[in-house]
Order: C-alpha cells, then sequence, then structure tokens
C-alpha cells in the first residue's frame, strides 16, 4: 500500500525551508545584543517571537511527525528563547549569582523571617475561619427562603465581590480611624480579608447545599426526621464533602492575599526582605522571601487538586 | 384565606418556639437583655465590649433565624423583624463607635476636601484605565498562545510552560511586583513603574487565561472534531463553524471575570508608586486629612466593577444552561 | 372525621395547582386498611402527584385529607409524627450515600422514635433478611445494584413500621432483571396485609396483587374498582382507550 503524500505545508522540505529562514533570520536580521532601546528594534525582534512560535506550534501540531524530533525542536526553540532574554534584556547578567543569589550574605539572618512566617499562617487562619463562619450564617439565612433576606445577602455578596482587595484593606485601616475605630494593622488585615472572603465562602456554601439531591431531603422528611435532623444528619455529611474542595483553593487565595498586608504596615515576610534588602544591598531577601511563599503555599495546592480528584470520583457515584 | 380561619383551633399543635406566644415573650426577654448586657454608650469605662456586642448580636441572629424561618408566618412580619435587625445592628454600630450620621456627613462625605484636586482623580482613574485594559489585551495575547501551544501534546513544552503557569499561580502578585520593581535595578534593568505594573498584571493574569483557554478549547476537542471530519467539513470549516463558535461560548464567561480581576488588581499596583487611582486618593488623603477621596476612589471602583460583577454573574448562569 | 372506622385514607375533593396548570381536579377516595391501591394513568395525568399530596410533600391547593382520623391539610398539624405512620418508596431510591446499606435503615429510628441502637440494627437486619440483601448490611448504595438499592429502600421504610406505604413508580428506574426481585418484595408486603398505594405501569403486579384499582387520566378518577374488573371490562371509553396503549 502507497502511503499517500502529504500536502505541501506538511512536508521535511517545507519544514526545512522554515528553518533555514528563521535561521537566517536569528544570524543576520535580529538587531545587535544590547537592551532594546528602539520602537524598530523591538519590533524587529517582536516579528521573530511570532515567526518563531508559529513555526513551533505547526510543527508541533503535525501528528505525523515523531515524539523525539518534537522534543528536540523544543529544546532548541527553548535555548533560542532564553538566549534572546539573556542578549536583550540590557542586564548585568555577570552580578546576577553576586546580587540575586548571594546566600553567603544572608547566612545567620534567616532566623527573622520565622515570626513574620507565623504572623501569615496566623493572619491566614483568622481570616479563613472567619469567612467561613459568616459563610455558613448566611448560607443558613438564605435557605429560609425569605425574599427581603435573600435580596440583602445578594447585595452584600455583589458588594464585596466587586471590591478589590486592597481598596478594601486601605479603607479599613486609613478610613475608619476618622470616626473612631481604631483597628490594628493585623486586625485591620484579618477584618478586611473575612469580609472579602466571606463573599466567596457564601457562594460556596449555597453552591454546596443546592447540589445536594432535592430528593435526599424528600427521603428524610418521608422517614419522619425534623429540619435539623435531616440538617445535622443527612445534609451536612454531605454538605462538607462537597463544600471543602473549594474552600481549600479558597484558603490558597488567602494565604497569598495576605501578603498585600505590608501595605498596611504589618511587619510581614516583605517588610522584612526589603528591609534586608536595603541594609544588606542584595536582592537575595526577595528571592528568599518568594521561596518561603512557594514553600508555604505549594502543599495546599497539592492537597487541593487531591481533593478536587477525589470529590469528583465521588460525585460520580 | 379561608383556609387561615378552617384551622386556627389546631394551633395548639405547633411546637412551642412557633407559637405566637413565643414571638411576643422571646422579642421582651431579648429586649431585656438588650437592657442588661450592653452597657450605657458613654459611661468611661465599659468590661468586655467586644463580647458583650458579639454575645448580644448572636441571640439577635437566633431570634430573627427562628421567626424568619417560620413559613407560617405572616410576610409582613418577616419584613419587620428582618429591618428592625438591620436597624439594631446600625444603632448599636453607631452608638458604640460615638459618632452620629451627621458627623459621617463631614467626615466621609466632605466634598471640599477635594477642592482643586479633582485633576488628580482624573489622572489616577485614566492611569488605572490604561492600566487595566494595556494588561488584559497582552494577558489575554499571551494566554491564547500558552495555552494552545499547551494543547499541543508535547511533553517537554508542557513541562516547561507548566512551571511557568504554576509559579504565576503560587506567587502572590505584591511579591513578584516588588521583585520586579525593587529587584531587577539592581541588574541595570530599568524599567518604569507604568511597565513593570503592566508586566507582571500580563505575566500573571496571562497564566489564569492560558489555563481559561486550554481548558475550554479541549473540553470540545475530541468529538465534535471527529464528527465534523465524518461530515467531510475541512479543516478551516470546522474550525470556524464548529470549534471557535463552541470554545468562544465556554470560553467567554470566566474570561470576563479575569478581566474584572485584572482591574481589581491594579489597585495593588498602587504600591509601586503608579498613580493610579487608589494610590492618588491616598495622596490626597494625607495631605488633607480626610477620607473623603478614599471614598471617592472607592465609589468609582464600585461604580464600575459592581455592574460588570452582575453582567459576568448573569453571563455564567446563562451559559452554564447552554451548554449542557 | 371518620366515616367508618377501618378507613384509613379518606381524600375530599383534593385539588392541586401548579401555577396555572390545573392538575388534580377534585379527587374523592377512601381507602380501607389493608388494601392494596394501585393508581394507573397516563404521564402527566396526575399520579405521582397525587400519591405525594398524600404526605404533603406536594402542598395541596384545596380539600382535606384524612390519615389515620388526623387532618393532615392542617398546617399546624404535627407532619413529622404523621410522616412516621407512612412509608415511601421512590422512584429514585434516594438512599443516603453517606452511609450503609445498615445505617440507612437505622437512621430514622434511632433518631426519630430515639430507638435502642442495638434493637435497631437487629430489626434492620431482620427486614435486610426480608428483602433478601442481608449480605449487603455494610455496603454502601454506590456499591449495590440497582434493584439490592431500592430494596434496602423498601427496609429502610419498614423499619418506622408504617401503617401504610406509599410506592412512587418503584420499578421504573431499574433494568428489567431486577424489577421481578423488588416486585416479588411488594406482593410479600401485601400478602403480610400492609396497606399499599402503588403508582406504577407493572400490570403482572397490579392484576396480581391490587385490591383496587384507580386509573387517573387529567387530574381525574376515571375508573375505580377490582383489578379484574377493570381490566376486562372497564366502563369508561377513556380508560379503554388507555389499557388499550399498555396491554
Amino acid at each position: 500500500m502507497r502511503r499517500l503524500a502529504p500536502p505541501w505545508y506538511r512536508q521535511t522540505r517545507f519544514y526545512l525551508g522554515c528553518m533555514l529562514f528563521l535561521l537566517f533570520y536569528l544570524f543576520i536580521l535580529l538587531p545587535d545584543q544590547g537592551p532594546i532601546d528602539s520602537i524598530l528594534k523591538g519590533i524587529d525582534v517582536f516579528i521573530f517571537i511570532i515567526l518563531l512560535i508559529s513555526f513551533i506550534s505547526w510543527f508541533l501540531s503535525d501528528n505525523l511527525k515523531p515524539e523525539w524530533i518534537k522534543t528536540v525542536i523544543v529544546l532548541i526553540f527553548i535555548s533560542i528563547l532564553a538566549w534572546m532574554f539573556y542578549s536583550y534584556s540590557g542586564a548585568d547578567w555577570d552580578n546576577f549569582f553576586r546580587l540575586f543569589l548571594n546566600f553567603d550574605k544572608m547566612k545567620g539572618r534567616y532566623k527573622t523571617f520565622l515570626k513574620p512566617t507565623f504572623l501569615i499562617l496566623k493572619m491566614a487562619g483568622y481570616s479563613c475561619i472567619y469567612a467561613v463562619i459568616i459563610g455558613a450564617v448566611l448560607a443558613v439565612f438564605r435557605s429560609f427562603n425569605n425574599v427581603v433576606v435573600n435580596w440583602l445577602i445578594a447585595i452584600y455578596i455583589t458588594i464585596f465581590r466587586s471590591f478589590p482587595a486592597m481598596v478594601l484593606l486601605v479603607l479599613i485601616y486609613y478610613a475608619l480611624p476618622f470616626i473612631g475605630i481604631q483597628l490594628g494593622s493585623v486586625q485591620a488585615v484579618i477584618v478586611g480579608l473575612s469580609l472579602f472572603y466571606s463573599a466567596y465562602t457564601t457562594e460556596v456554601f449555597r453552591a454546596g447545599l443546592e447540589s445536594i439531591h432535592r430528593t435526599q431531603i424528600e427521603a428524610a422528611s418521608v422517614l419522619g426526621l425534623s429540619a435539623w435532623q435531616t440538617m445535622r444528619l443527612v445534609i451536612a455529611p454531605q454538605a462538607i464533602r462537597i463544600v471543602i474542595p473549594p474552600l481549600t483553593s479558597q484558603l490558597i487565595g488567602i494565604l497569598k492575599t495576605t501578603s498585600i498586608s505590608y501595605v498596611v504596615g504589618v511587619i510581614d515576610l516583605i517588610t522584612r526582605a526589603r528591609q534586608l534588602q536595603s541594609y544588606l544591598m542584595v536582592v537575595t531577601p526577595l528571592i528568599v522571601v518568594s521561596l518561603i511563599y512557594l514553600i508555604i503555599i505549594v502543599p495546599f495546592v497539592i492537597l487541593s487538586g487531591y481533593l478536587e480528584r477525589r470529590s469528583r470520583q465521588w460525585v460520580k457515584n | 384565606m379561608k383556609r387561615k380561619d378552617k384551622y386556627r383551633h389546631t394551633k395548639s399543635l405547633l411546637p412551642f418556639y412557633r407559637r405566637d406566644y413565643f414571638l411576643v415573650v422571646s422579642t421582651c426577654v431579648l429586649f431585656l437583655f438588650g437592657l442588661l448586657v450592653l452597657p450605657d454608650a458613654n459611661s468611661e469605662k465599659i468590661h468586655f465590649l467586644q463580647l458583650r456586642l458579639t454575645f448580644f448580636s448572636v441571640l439577635i441572629l437566633a431570634w430573627a433565624a427562628n421567626i424568619l424561618s417560620d413559613n407560617l408566618k405572616p410576610i409582613w412580619l418577616h419584613i419587620i423583624v428582618t429591618f428592625s435587625a438591620i436597624a439594631v445592628f446600625l444603632w448599636m454600630v453607631f452608638a458604640y463607635i460615638g459618632i452620629g450620621v451627621s458627623d459621617l456627613h463631614h467626615i466621609f462625605f466632605n466634598f471640599s476636601v477635594m477642592k482643586g484636586q479633582w485633576h488628580l482623580m482624573l489622572e489616577g482613574f485614566i492611569t488605572t484605565m490604561e492600566l487595566a485594559l494595556i494588561s488584559a489585551v497582552l494577558a489575554t495575547m499571551i494566554g491564547l498562545i500558552v495555552g494552545v501551544m499547551r494543547l499541543l501534546n508535547n511533553k517537554t513544552l508542557d513541562i516547561f510552560l507548566k512551571i511557568y503557569l504554576e509559579f504565576f499561580r503560587i506567587m502572590p502578585i505584591l511579591v513578584i511586583l516588588i521583585i520586579v520593581y525593587f529587584g531587577l535595578p539592581f541588574l541595570n534593568i530599568t524599567i518604569g513603574p507604568f511597565a513593570s505594573g503592566v508586566l507582571v498584571l500580563s505575566l500573571t493574569n496571562g497564566a489564569y487565561i492560558s489555563e481559561i483557554f486550554r481548558s475550554g478549547i479541549a473540553s470540545i476537542h475530541k468529538t465534535q472534531y471527529e464528527a465534523s471530519h465524518v461530515l467531510g467539513m475541512s479543516f478551516p470549516q470546522t474550525m470556524r463553524l464548529v470549534l471557535v463558535p463552541q470554545a468562544f461560548r465556554i470560553v467567554f464567561p470566566p474570561l470576563t471575570n479575569r478581566w474584572i480581576g485584572i482591574l481589581k488588581d491594579t489597585a495593588v499596583c498602587s504600591f509601586i508608586a503608579i498613580r493610579e487611582l487608589l494610590k492618588c486618593s491616598q495622596i490626597i488623603t494625607t495631605q488633607r486629612a480626610n477620607p473623603t477621596p478614599l471614598v471617592i476612589a472607592t465609589t468609582i471602583y464600585l461604580g464600575i466593577l459592581i455592574p460588570l460583577t452582575i453582567i459576568t454573574t448573569y453571563l455564567e448562569r446563562r451559559y452554564k444552561h447552554t451548554n449542557k | 372525621m371518620k366515616n367508618r372506622d377501618d378507613e384509613i385514607i379518606i381524600v375530599n375533593n383534593l385539588h392541586k395547582y401548579f401555577g396555572k396548570n390545573h392538575v388534580l381536579k377534585g379527587i374523592n377516595t377512601k381507602i380501607r386498611k389493608g388494601e392494596v391501591v394501585s393508581v394507573m394513568g397516563p404521564s402527566g395525568g396526575g399520579k405521582s402527584t397525587f400519591l405525594r399530596c398524600l404526605n404533603r410533600l406536594e402542598e395541596p391547593s384545596d380539600g382535606e385529607i384524612y390519615i389515620d382520623g388526623k387532618e393532615i391539610t392542617d398546617p399546624h398539624i404535627n407532619l413529622k409524627k404523621v410522616r412516621q405512620e407512612i412509608g415511601m418508596v421512590f422512584q429514585s431510591y434516594n438512599l443516603f450515600p453517606h452511609l450503609t446499606a445498615l445505617q440507612n435503615i437505622a437512621l430514622a429510628p434511632v433518631n426519630v422514635k430515639k430507638k435502642n441502637r442495638k434493637e435497631v440494627e437487629e430489626l434492620g437486619m431482620q427486614l435486610l433478611n426480608q428483602v433478601g440483601v442481608a449480605d449487603k448490611a455494610d455496603s454502601y448504595p454506590d456499591q449495590l445494584s440497582g434493584g439490592q438499592q431500592q430494596r434496602v429502600a423498601i427496609a429502610r421504610a419498614l423499619a418506622m413500621k408504617p401503617k401504610i406505604m406509599f410506592f412512587d413508580e418503584p420499578t421504573s428506574a431499574l433494568d428489567p432483571e431486577m424489577i421481578r426481585e423488588v416486585l416479588d418484595v411488594m406482593v410479600d408486603l401485601a400478602k403480610d396485609g400492609m396497606t399499599m398505594i402503588v403508582v406504577s405501569h407493572e400490570i403482572g403486579f397490579i392484576r396480581e396483587a391490587s385490591s383496587r384499582v384507580l386509573v387517573l387520566v387529567d387530574g381525574n378518577i376515571i375508573e375505580e374498582g377490582e383489578a379484574r374488573q377493570v381490566f376486562k371490562a372497564p366502563k369508561h371509553d377513556r380508560t379503554k382507550i388507555f389499557l388499550g396503549k399498555i396491554l
């Protein structure tokens, strides 16, 4: 059986031709090394990147070419991009290690990060608990199916979902003192985050409650269970399972948003990093702080992914 | 209406917390509790103020919940209960802070403070809009490219892109902003504040948007493509008539949600000296020692974001139904 | 208000509206203790609505319903107590997914009737035996077949020792192989003298076990009588048309 020849835009000759053209561009048409200071240079580089990406995408979408060639092309592609970043950012790359990853200078200073880390965890924890409590209470009031109450709750949710977290925090910390409510910076953060995320948790609880089939409630009431018993024995156990994965991702959001506490003066990780940075004249403290954030948040991300997969299995049943 | 009169005699069958006398009794008890527990607003030393207030609030919530969960009580009673509960809460707020409603006017809504500063607010507003629009466009472009590239099913490429994705999804925006703005100058990469803001916002949101595009397109990919293939449609036709319309519908709600998120994120950029709305209002606030500018900025933010949020919620609901 | 002592369900002029839709147009019937009443009719005729009104899963728009002498259409009545006397089996079994079969059965007696847990579990095992799934006592609903789940649902309803059992299309969601096992359980229940109201399409069961058949079409009971008589010699034309389609 003769194999049908692929169309011209899928033949090896075509690919080789494109690659030659790109090489030509790479070595001859691209501007010299150094920062991009003119618009012409910028467009030059930009067009090259677009062509490069288009070619790579086109090549990779060809199902007939073997995987190993594709992997090689990808690696070459990445190295070209890296090289371009290196040469066109105008950066002082020789000093990179000395300035960015200078761990010698950080020796013995790691202890200062301990307290702020616990502070961040504490703030996130309290905010999460308050947000969940508010969300649960509002969800319960919502289940009364009272038109007035539902409207009020809807207004509350709409307002706090539309609020930028930063604006809310600034408002609480800087504006409230004018009417005599003087909250400490940590307290302001906790109050702000609780209010902000309570809008989301209410939605999560409402979706959780609604996803429990009406027929479960009917079955329970037909057995003679009172409303309270139904809630306690039938709805709550199921709802908690449904509600925990989205709550975990809310918790991740809270952890990330606590970084904003820097702005209201909380002595948190970023504050310490900036202090050290101006004292030591290196950027490493900031890098360390980002690593700390990674270490704090990644376990929760993994947990959240695991929970989501498990709940999907559970729902299927 | 006939039904109510017919069943008057059986009202005694209800459990105690649903009966009319309990309504009256519980309201009186609540009132007495209020007098006992809540201290005099003007006295100097108040022990455990927050505890008392919380306790009383919980009582009010329980009382309201009991009445509002009862479907047999008339609607006007529900309305009265709701509004009186809110009124009591508001009264507690005002009484224990020590200011009057009239004070609110010239603390928070004092427009004389803004004299001569309106142009600053306008500048801030325009900067915010520019920041949001440019970042949104760039982020969508980056998201589209990265999303499509992830669909190409090459494992190596996928790994690199995933690293980019996860990094920007995990890192808080403020941290990245500060590294870019304060850290990069050490390497002689000086990007102005506005550009740094655009850069960070685009990269971060580009990561989220790429995930939106990827999962959106992937969720329709196989069967639809096969179906149109079997019908004899060419690739461009399939794209145009089948895949793109569906992808657009799936992707549109979360995408608009993200765009709103970008607008909200611009507020974070106030910290790196971009003169956007929040920053400008903060400047005026500290200058004139009055929080009115902040309130005005908040109103502007809410004024734009609330309608947008309502529209996206509406869109979400509509597209949820169409897609099943 | 009782007409005769053994009339356990009395329905007077029951009307039900869903919005503008007049689904039940004045149902009147009396059901005696020990009767097995089958309700038949085309879809949308109001069969399920009728059954669900009888224990107020749907709120009647007008009329009165008396169960064992108590008027359940009274808004002040303790519905919880009344419902303990009526067991209900649904089309979609409605087992609680987070509990095992035995726990499903034990839930209501322990929490509503406040019975001793050990006694209840013994009773539960007896019932599971009776319906034929005793070996699955510790399995979760998602590990059971449809027929097994439905039988557990029947056992769960029986655990409350009801006086009346309602069945709302109990076999409609089952694969054909499993219908027989559920119907056998229902036939045994009927033989033991349980008062049953069954909404179903299973002609075999209706002919074999019912003492009375109600034909509900367009919200009205157009035919009522012994199964044999209704099938062989229906009085109403509409019944003839309906039977012609299904027999």
